[in-house]
Order: C-alpha cells, then sequence, then structure tokens
C-alpha cells in the first residue's frame, strides 16, 4: 500500500515536531486528504502554528500564514491590485490566500467582512479581485485556529460559516511527561528547521483523487444519513446538520479509511469522524446548556444509540 | 401484492367485523322496540361502510344514502314506486311537517316514517363515528366494549336473548382487535409487510379465535355464580315485598345474622358485615350461643319452653355447662367487646368462667345452654366481659370405645335429643344407616356423617338454597333433591342424621371465628360480623360427653383429639368413604353413554380415556415438562454443538461465512456477551476477545467487515475462517 506509506510518512515528519498529538495530525491529514479545511479550537500557545509548519513542509507546500485582527482588511487576505506608475497598469499583488497551505490565525478576532472573503475563498478555492476570478492553485488547506469563544474582543463565526470547516478539533493541553519532552526538543535548536518534505505536492493531489476512489456501502451511506437524521430529531438539538454534512463526514470517512491503508469505509472510522464533523454543525438548545451537556456528549449519545448496519441490506 | 390491495385487504376485513358487531346492536333494537326490516337497516350499514372501504368523497356518497334512506321510507310505509311523484310529495310533506312539529316541540306528532328516518341519521353517525376510531385513532376497544355490555345488560334485563349475540360479538371483537394491531403494524413498517406474512398472520388470528371460541362454546360451564338479579331486584323493592307476604318467613331474601326464630328455615341470604362484636383471643374459635333439640321438618323450636330450669352464676364463678373445660393446659382468657346489644354471652368451647369491669350476673337456660346476661333481675346487654376457657380435649382412644351398645343405657333426658318428626321420610333414615354401616364406634359413625357431605356432590350456596314448601321435610329436600344451601341444610342434615342413627344430637348457634382486624396486647382480634352467623352441630357419647361436628362445607372447626389409639387403626378412616363412592360412577357413565350421541359421543370417549389414563398423562406431562425445562436450561450446550455440523455440511463462500457469523453473534449475545446498536463489529470483536484471551473474533470480523463493507469477498480463507469460528462456537458451550 505505497498510498498508506506515503501518509504515514506525513504524520511521522509531523510527529517529530508535536509531541502526543497524533491524532489530531492524523485528522488534518485526514483533512487534507478529503479537500477539506481545518478549524482549530483552543488557547494560544498549545502549539497550532507549528502543527500547519509541519504539515505543509512535509508536503513541500508553500505556507502563508495570515494573522486575524480587527483592522485586518479583505484586501490584506485576498491580495490588491496596485498602480504600476512605469508601466503604466494595475499590477495584481497576490494576498495570503493565494497559497497552499495557509493559516488563518485567531479568525474570530478579526471583523465579520474579512472573515467572510477569507470563507469564500475557502469554498469556491479561487477569488475574485477587480472582476477578475484567480484560481487558488492546488492542493490548498486552510487551518483556521481561534480562541475559545468566552474571550473578548472577538466576532464569533457565523453558524453557516463554520459549516465551511470540514472538521473542528481541539488541540488541548499536553500531558506533563510530552511537556518536558517538547522542552528537551527545544532546548537547543527548534526541529522545525530541519524537517524535509516526505513527499511532492503531485503525490499530494494524486492521494487526494485517491480517496474518492474509497468505497463506501451502501449500508454505510445509509448510516451517515442515519446519524444525520437522528442529530435533527433529538431533543437537545435546535439545529440539526445539513446535508453537506452528510457529505462531509463521508468524505472525511474515506479519507480515514485511506489513512488506515482500507479501501473502503467502515462504521468506525464513521463514528471515529462524527463528532468532528458535526460537532460545530449543530446547534444546541438552551436546555442542553441548563443541563451541562454539550454538543460532544449529545454527539456521542447519537452514536451510542444509532444502530450500526451489521448485515448487507435486505432487498425488499 | 401492492400496498394499496394489502391495504384495502385489511381494512375490507376491519369493516366486516365491524359491520357484525353493528349488527348485534341492530339485533336487539329490531327485536324489542317492535321495528322490523333488520335486512333494510342492514343493508344501510354495507353501503355505509363500503363507502368508507372505498374513501368515497362525502359529495358522491351523502345522495346516495339519503335516496336509499328515501326510498326505505317508501318502501315500508307507502304502496308508491318509489320515483312517482306521489311518493316525493310524501317524503316532501314529511319532512316539511315533522320538522315544524319538532320546532314546536310537539313530540308525539313526529311521524313514525319520520322517525325511521331520524333513527337512519343516528346509525349514519354511529358508522361515522365508528370510521373515525378505525381510519384515525385505530383502536375500537371502546366500542368492543360497550357492545358486550349492552348486550349483556340487555340479556339481564330485557326479554332479550343475547346468548348467541354474545359469543358472535366476542369473536368479531377480538378479531377487529388483531386486525386493528395488524394494520398499525403495517402503518409503522410503512406497508412493508410482505403479503404473506399478513396473510398469515391474519389467518392464524382467524383460526385461534375461532377454534377457541368453539371450544369455549362446546365446553360444560357452570352455572351462573349468583342467581338472576332481576327477581332479586323485584324482590327487594317494597311494592314487590307487599306481593311476597304471603309465601311465609322465607319468601324473599332474608339477612344473615344471628336470630332466635328458626322454626323455617331455607332461602337465600343476603351477605351483611355489620359487625357483632370483636374477640381479642389467643385461639380462633367457635362462638357458641345456644342450642336447639326439636326438628320440626321445616327448622328448629325449643322443647322445654313451657318450664325452663335456669341456673345461675356470679362473675368469677365456674359455669356449669354441659361441655367442661380441659383440665390439662393452661386457661386462655377472650376479652369480648360487643357492637351489638345481645342480653347473652359468646361462649367459647370449655368455658369456665366469665369477668367483667361491670357488675351483672349470669343465668343459664340449661335445656339451650344459653348465657344471659342478668342486671337487676332484667337480661341487660353487656358491651365487654372476658371469658375464660381451656378447650376440651377428647381422646380418640375413649370415643372410639363407645359403641351403639353403650347407647341402650342412656337416660330419658335424652330423649329430646333423639327427637325426629313423623313425616320424616324413611328414605333419610335408610341413608343414615347406609353411610354409617361400615363404622364400629359411634364416633366413627358420625364422622362418616360429617364427612359424607365433602363427598356427594353437596355445594355451599348462600343464594340457592330452597325453601322447604308444602309437606317437603327440610332435610329430605336438602339430602336427595338440591343438594346446595348453607350451614342450616348441612347442620340440621347431619343432626337428623345421627339422630337417625340413634346417636344423640342437638343443634348449635352461634358465629364462626370471623377475621383478624388488629391486634391488642399480642392477641389477634377478630371481627364477627353477621356473615359469620354460624350453626353446626353437638352430638353426644355416652361416657365422653358432647362433641363438636361440622358438616359444613368450607368450614373446619376441628376438636382437640388426643390421638392415643393405633396408627393402623386410625388409616382405617380413609378407606372407609371408598365403597361408598365407587358404586355411583358406573351408573354415571351409563346415563352419559345413552345421551351422548356424535359430537358429544367423542367428546366424552376422549374424556374417558383422559380420566382412565390419568396417571400416564401425568407422568408424560410432568416427563416432558422436566424435559423441556432441561433442554432449555442446557440450550446453549447442544443448540450451539448443533449448529457445528450443519455449517459443516455447507459449502466454503461467502454466504456461508455470512450466515455463520450472523449465528455466532447470537450466541455471543445469547451466552451474555451483549453488542449496543450503536457498537462496531470491530469494537465488539476487540471486546469479545478480550473475553476469551484470543483473536478469533477479531480475525472473523475483519473477513466480515471486508466483505460487507468493502465488497470484496476474494482472498478469504474459508477454511482458516471455519477453524476460528468453531473454536469460538465450542468456547460458547464449553
Amino acid at each position: 500500500m505505497r498510498e498508506r506509506e506515503q501518509i504515514e510518512a506525513i504524520i511521522e515528519n509531523i510527529e517529530k515536531v508535536m509531541i502526543g498529538k497524533k491524532d489530531i495530525a492524523q485528522l488534518a491529514v485526514v483533512a487534507l486528504l478529503a479537500q477539506g479545511h481545518v478549524l482549530l479550537e483552543d488557547v494560544p500557545g498549545v502549539g497550532k502554528t507549528m502543527m500547519v509548519r509541519a504539515l505543509a513542509k512535509s508536503i513541500g507546500a508553500d505556507f502563508k500564514r495570515i494573522q486575524f485582527t480587527p483592522d485586518l482588511l479583505p484586501s490584506d487576505v485576498l491580495g490588491v491590485s496596485i498602480y504600476n506608475p512605469k508601466e503604466m497598469e494595475f499590477e495584481f499583488r497576490p494576498g495570503p490566500i493565494l497559497g497552499n497551505i495557509v493559516l488563518a490565525d485567531e479568525i474570530n478576532r478579526t471583523s465579520p467582512k474579512t472573515q467572510s472573503a477569507l470563507l469564500e475563498g475557502m469554498e469556491e478555492a479561487s477569488v475574485t479581485i477587480d472582476g477578475v476570478t484567480i484560481p487558488i492553485p492546488k492542493p490548498f488547506f486552510v487551518m483556521a485556529t481561534q480562541n475559545p469563544i468566552e474571550h473578548e474582543g472577538t466576532y464569533p463565526l457565523p453558524e453557516a460559516q463554520l459549516d465551511r470547516f470540514l472538521l473542528k478539533l481541539k488541540m488541548g493541553y499536553p500531558h506533563p511527561s510530552e511537556e518536558i519532552e517538547v522542552l528537551n526538543r527545544l532546548e537547543h535548536a527548534s526541529p522545525i528547521d530541519t524537517l524535509l518534505p516526505v513527499i511532492s505536492l503531485e503525490e499530494l493531489i494524486e492521494l487526494q483523487k485517491q480517496v474518492k476512489q474509497v468505497k463506501v456501502d451502501g449500508t454505510m451511506k445509509s448510516y451517515i444519513v442515519d446519524l444525520a437524521n437522528r442529530t435533527r430529531q433529538d431533543t437537545y438539538i435546535y439545529l440539526g446538520v445539513s446535508p453537506r454534512a452528510s457529505i462531509a463526514l463521508m468524505r472525511a470517512s474515506q479519507g480515514l479509511a485511506m489513512l488506515h491503508g482500507r479501501d473502503y469505509v467502515t462504521p468506525d472510522d464513521i463514528q471515529y469522524l462524527m463528532p468532528y464533523v458535526f460537532g460545530h454543525r449543530v446547534i444546541l438548545r438552551p436546555e442542553a446548556r441548563y443541563d451541562g451537556i454539550s454538543s460532544e456528549e449529545v454527539l456521542a449519545r447519537i452514536v451510542k444509540r444509532t444502530p450500526v448496519p451489521i448485515k448487507r441490506a435486505v432487498s425488499q | 401484492m401492492s400496498k394499496k390491495t394489502k391495504e384495502y385487504f385489511l381494512s375490507g376485513f376491519i369493516y366486516l367485523f365491524v359491520f357484525i358487531l353493528m349488527l348485534e346492536w341492530l339485533k336487539p333494537v329490531i327485536v324489542l322496540t317492535d321495528t322490523d326490516y333488520l335486512n333494510l337497516f342492514g343493508w344501510y350499514l354495507v353501503i355505509s361502510f363500503v363507502f368508507y372501504l372505498l374513501k368515497w368523497k362525502w359529495l358522491y356518497v351523502f345522495p346516495i344514502k339519503l335516496v336509499y334512506i328515501c326510498w326505505v321510507i317508501v318502501h315500508i310505509y307507502t304502496d308508491y314506486s318509489f320515483l312517482s311523484l306521489e311518493s316525493f310529495r310524501l317524503l316532501v310533506e314529511m319532512f316539511i311537517d315533522n320538522i315544524t312539529s319538532m320546532l314546536g316541540r310537539d313530540w308525539s306528532d313526529v311521524t313514525d316514517p319520520f322517525r325511521t328516518f331520524l333513527f337512519f341519521i343516528l346509525l349514519w353517525m354511529t358508522t361515522y363515528l365508528l370510521n373515525y376510531w378505525i381510519r384515525v385513532r385505530k383502536n375500537l376497544m371502546l366500542f368492543f366494549l360497550f357492545t358486550v355490555l349492552f348486550i349483556t345488560i340487555l340479556d339481564t334485563f330485557s326479554p332479550y336473548s343475547g346468548e348467541k349475540s354474545i359469543i358472535i360479538v366476542l369473536m368479531a371483537g377480538f378479531i377487529i382487535l388483531g386486525l386493528l394491531y395488524a394494520q398499525k403494524m403495517m402503518h409503522e413498517q410503512e406497508g412493508r409487510l410482505h403479503g404473506a406474512f399478513l396473510a398469515v398472520s391474519i389467518g392464524s388470528l382467524l383460526t385461534v379465535v375461532v377454534i377457541s371460541s368453539a371450544f369455549a362454546y362446546v365446553l360444560p360451564k357452570a352455572g351462573p355464580s349468583w342467581p338472576d338479579p332481576v327477581p332479586f331486584l323485584l324482590s327487594t323493592s317494597p311494592n314487590a315485598s307487599n306481593g311476597d307476604a304471603g309465601k311465609g318467613v322465607g319468601g324473599a331474601t332474608q339477612k344473615v345474622g344471628y336470630g332466635e326464630n328458626d322454626e323455617r328455615l331455607g332461602g337465600a341470604f343476603a351477605n351483611d358485615n355489620t359487625p357483632v362484636f370483636y374477640a381479642a383471643t389467643p385461639t380462633k374459635q367457635y362462638w357458641k350461643i345456644e342450642t336447639k333439640d326439636t326438628y320440626t321438618s321445616k327448622g328448629w323450636v325449643n322443647s322445654a319452653i313451657e318450664s325452663p330450669i335456669w341456673k345461675s352464676f356470679e362473675l368469677g364463678e365456674p359455669i356449669e355447662s354441659d361441655i367442661l373445660p380441659a383440665m390439662e393446659g393452661e386457661f386462655l382468657v377472650a376479652s369480648i367487646y360487643m357492637s351489638q346489644a345481645y342480653p347473652f354471652i359468646m361462649q367459647p368451647y370449655g368455658i369456665k368462667q366469665v369477668n367483667s369491669g361491670v357488675p351483672f350476673s349470669l343465668s343459664m337456660d340449661v335445656s339451650t345452654q344459653k348465657l344471659y346476661t342478668i342486671d337487676g333481675g332484667n337480661e341487660t346487654p353487656i358491651s365487654m366481659y372476658d371469658v375464660t376457657y381451656n378447650e376440651p380435649v377428647y381422646s380418640l382412644k375413649e370415643l372410639r370405645e363407645v359403641v351403639p351398645k353403650n347407647l341402650e343405657g342412656l337416660s330419658s333426658d335424652f330423649d329430646r335429643y333423639l327427637q325426629l318428626p313423623d313425616t320424616l321420610p324413611t328414605r333419610v333414615k335408610e341413608l343414615a344407616t347406609s353411610i354409617t354401616s361400615k363404622s364400629e364406634s359411634l364416633y366413627d359413625k358420625a364422622k362418616s356423617i360429617e364427612r359424607y357431605f365433602q363427598l356427594n356432590g353437596f355445594s355451599y350456596n348462600q343464594d340457592l338454597a330452597a325453601i322447604p314448601e308444602g309437606n317437603t321435610d327440610y332435610v329430605d329436600q336438602f339430602l336427595f333433591d338440591t343438594k346446595i344451601g348453607y350451614c342450616d341444610n348441612f347442620s340440621t342434615s347431619m343432626v337428623v342424621l345421627l339422630r337417625s342413627e340413634g346417636i344423640p344430637a342437638r343443634w348449635v348457634k352461634g358465629f364462626a371465628p370471623g377475621e383478624v382486624v388488629d391486634r391488642e396486647n399480642g392477641l389477634p382480634v377478630y371481627e364477627v360480623t353477621n356473615n359469620n352467623a354460624h350453626s353446626w352441630v353437638e352430638a353426644y357419647f355416652p361416657n365422653v360427653g358432647w362433641v363438636t361436628f361440622e358438616p359444613t362445607i368450607g368450614f373446619s372447626n376441628a376438636i382437640n383429639l388426643n390421638y392415643d389409639v393405633d396408627s393402623e387403626k386410625d388409616e382405617l378412616e380413609t378407606p372407609e368413604n371408598t365403597p361408598e363412592k365407587t358404586p355411583e360412577k358406573p351408573q354415571g357413565d351409563k346415563e352419559e353413554k345413552e345421551v351422548s350421541k356424535g359430537f358429544t359421543e367423542i367428546m366424552s370417549n376422549i374424556a374417558k380415556w383422559l380420566s382412565d389414563h390419568k396417571a400416564l398423562i401425568f407422568w408424560t406431562i410432568v416427563g416432558l415438562a422436566l424435559l423441556s425445562m432441561l433442554a432449555y436450561h442446557y440450550r446453549r450446550k447442544w443448540l450451539v454443538k448443533v449448529l457445528i455440523p450443519v455449517n459443516r455440511m455447507r459449502k466454503n463462500d461467502w454466504d456461508t461465512f455470512e450466515k455463520m457469523y450472523l449465528q455466532l453473534l447470537k450466541q455471543l449475545d445469547a451466552y451474555g456477551i451483549t453488542r449496543e446498536p450503536g457498537q462496531t463489529l470491530s469494537a465488539y470483536a476487540k471486546y469479545v476477545d478480550a473475553s476469551f484471551g484470543e483473536t478469533h473474533m477479531s480475525k472473523l470480523t475483519a473477513a466480515y467487515e471486508k466483505g460487507l463493507y468493502g465488497n470484496s469477498k476474494d482472498g478469504i480463507n474459508y477454511v482458516s475462517m471455519r477453524e476460528s469460528w468453531e473454536n469460538l462456537i465450542n468456547q460458547l458451550s464449553g
């Protein structure tokens, strides 16, 4: 399985930099393979940037970083046409979004106008400036980070825009022993500087094509739809997930199956990814908050109650 | 079968049986109200239900129904042709006239044709409601219940006989309930139910209901447990009881309880649970009030009324009752709290003395043994007193030693306990002789009589006891004709039978022990109500004294017996009865055979075979039950083992593997390793392997998941899979 080796190599590379976050690294790679984008939600300083940079370096991709601030304008993201008096014409200066791997740091710190400029670019995989549509080079992978909503001076992303992210992940603090290891590695040098690419961009694009060939059996499709349906009927959920979420779950599951070296999706893939795919796409009722129930718990309950298909669908 | 056809099929059945139920509503109305033309109303129901079944719009249904109703009215009340002008005019006039009079509230002016019309409207509304219940609520329980109630009430209180009707109603009702459930199920499955499944389930429903109803119909049924309430209600209403006055004391239902007049026994009793007294007493016992000695062939009187002998006692003084307390053992005290004002003592057997916080004296009528409470020279009810007693103990040896010969030296004082009316039919005496002939001692003879009632088809019933009319003897009627009655029947009959055999006996009145309702100072408190009023028997044995007997079915008042005899002789008691019983059986069989014909003959043959092979059948059933219990208990062991050879016969391919894997899941579940519905197979496999310490399940699951979810069934090593599978199955059964 060449694909599996390639993917393993990427993850191993990231692990050189990131300690004890294999699952997050895997999920980031899954999103990359499934051509989705990731929203990382956590406090500053837990290694979000480090991971994206490691990922970019591993695939030899162009890495751009946008630090969002309240005064950032859409043109700062997309790029701007500047008049060149020598040439007597406008010249396009591409913005940071026109890279392969874009880290959109603290996306909830900027104004909704700038946020939507980024999110539109993510959705369309192209930007339109002064009437000219410029395609964003492939592969295109955005990893946005945001501080938890509780922090002051933020503009929370609207639900519709959250839908643009394939996965929403949380880094979490490292284990004390892992944190010591981090200190050890950074004592004399930064390992990120010595990281080398393990696959080329072309190979990655090929992998992304391969992901779509991973088999999703009819039973698995109906399992995904069943799960999605149950979020729409759950008593704690005000708004269930959209069909786009079902598609996202299927695509991500294909990515995970490939990561595990399988050419078919299993219920385990779906169950594992479901909280990351659906978590930011459901809106809980106020009752859930009163009862102290998080969306993770609601989704875990749905997974627990939804029967896993274990037989071939009986044709009626 | 398409979904629609299935629905029509089911609904059609439901409407058919609802129609049958509706018809059962119509029938009594037709019978009881001088209405006629059941068929015309029936057809109307048919039309209604067919339209509901086809779900026609009311726009079409309404005129059709209206035309039908008008046609019926014209057809019933006139000779006109329906399409003629006259009939049209008649209908128009009918509507105008009747609606006018209805608006004017002249109800008496409403004509019969219009009443018929209104009846149709009522039927219309009923069918509409039924349709609503079927289509929307999918529940007809209420209607079914009301139909049963309606039929039973009509059957009870009106001349209409609901005998057949109730069977039809029950059958149709149960079928409807079943069909509605099937319909509900079909809706839940969104019509995915298989046609064959539907047909089988409906077929089996019909079969079960029809067969069980047929059985219920054919099987013999017990008589009503209470009599027809109508005569009873009539008899209690004041008007009716006036009319019965001429019939004598027992004409109407009497209230149960203690009364002094026993001249005319018999007749039904109404229950009355008014408390008479409460007794805090360490032992459960009978409360004796008095005895009576003269049987009049209708009831009991006292012979010594003209010259009563009185004995007086003070409180705390030993009472000279003719049944003395036992010498051994300790004396017990019962505290009596009277709820009703009776001026006499409730005597436990073995009474020694009476004490009370209030002063009074006691006076005993020796001939009746009734112990009156006297204060200031008058009979005065006392509300609280204590009775000290010690129940007498009889030696069985001494009792058995009393033989008929001992009776010869009896003094003439006992003549009144041997009195019998001259009119007593001789067959009573013959019966007494035949019952007692096998017994030697007087005590065994008395016991035989006491036991006679238990074995020979007598039954206890307060409502069906007969009142002897004319020259009929109360005892003779009970012993030979009715064989049904309450304590007075049993006790009087036993006294008469004892006397016929020359054993002195008397009739005792009092109360049965009652129910424990409380505890006081560690003693149970018995509540004795009017319902506990009772009568029993005392027989006199020379050298021993008076001994009590309890012939009434359902009551027991065993005397304290000292079993001081050889056990062999004691066992003789049981075989005594067998000869009495056997001669009757073949007789009964013969009669049955003469009567039986066809079906009954077969049934009786089956019954006979069953009764002849009782032991065999019993042990077969017990054996089968044990076997199936064992088989069920060890089902995991053998059931699982069966799976291995069965599956070995199958081919090594995916289909077999799939079947085997699913069987394994089932067996694992039965073993107790359950899979949550939301648990994936691979997670479950890890769990299973963790319990068995191997990796067979994960191996099987990986292959199964690859085949199921990946649809790649090549490359599975079925032989190796089978080994793992058998390994797991063996572990499950081990």
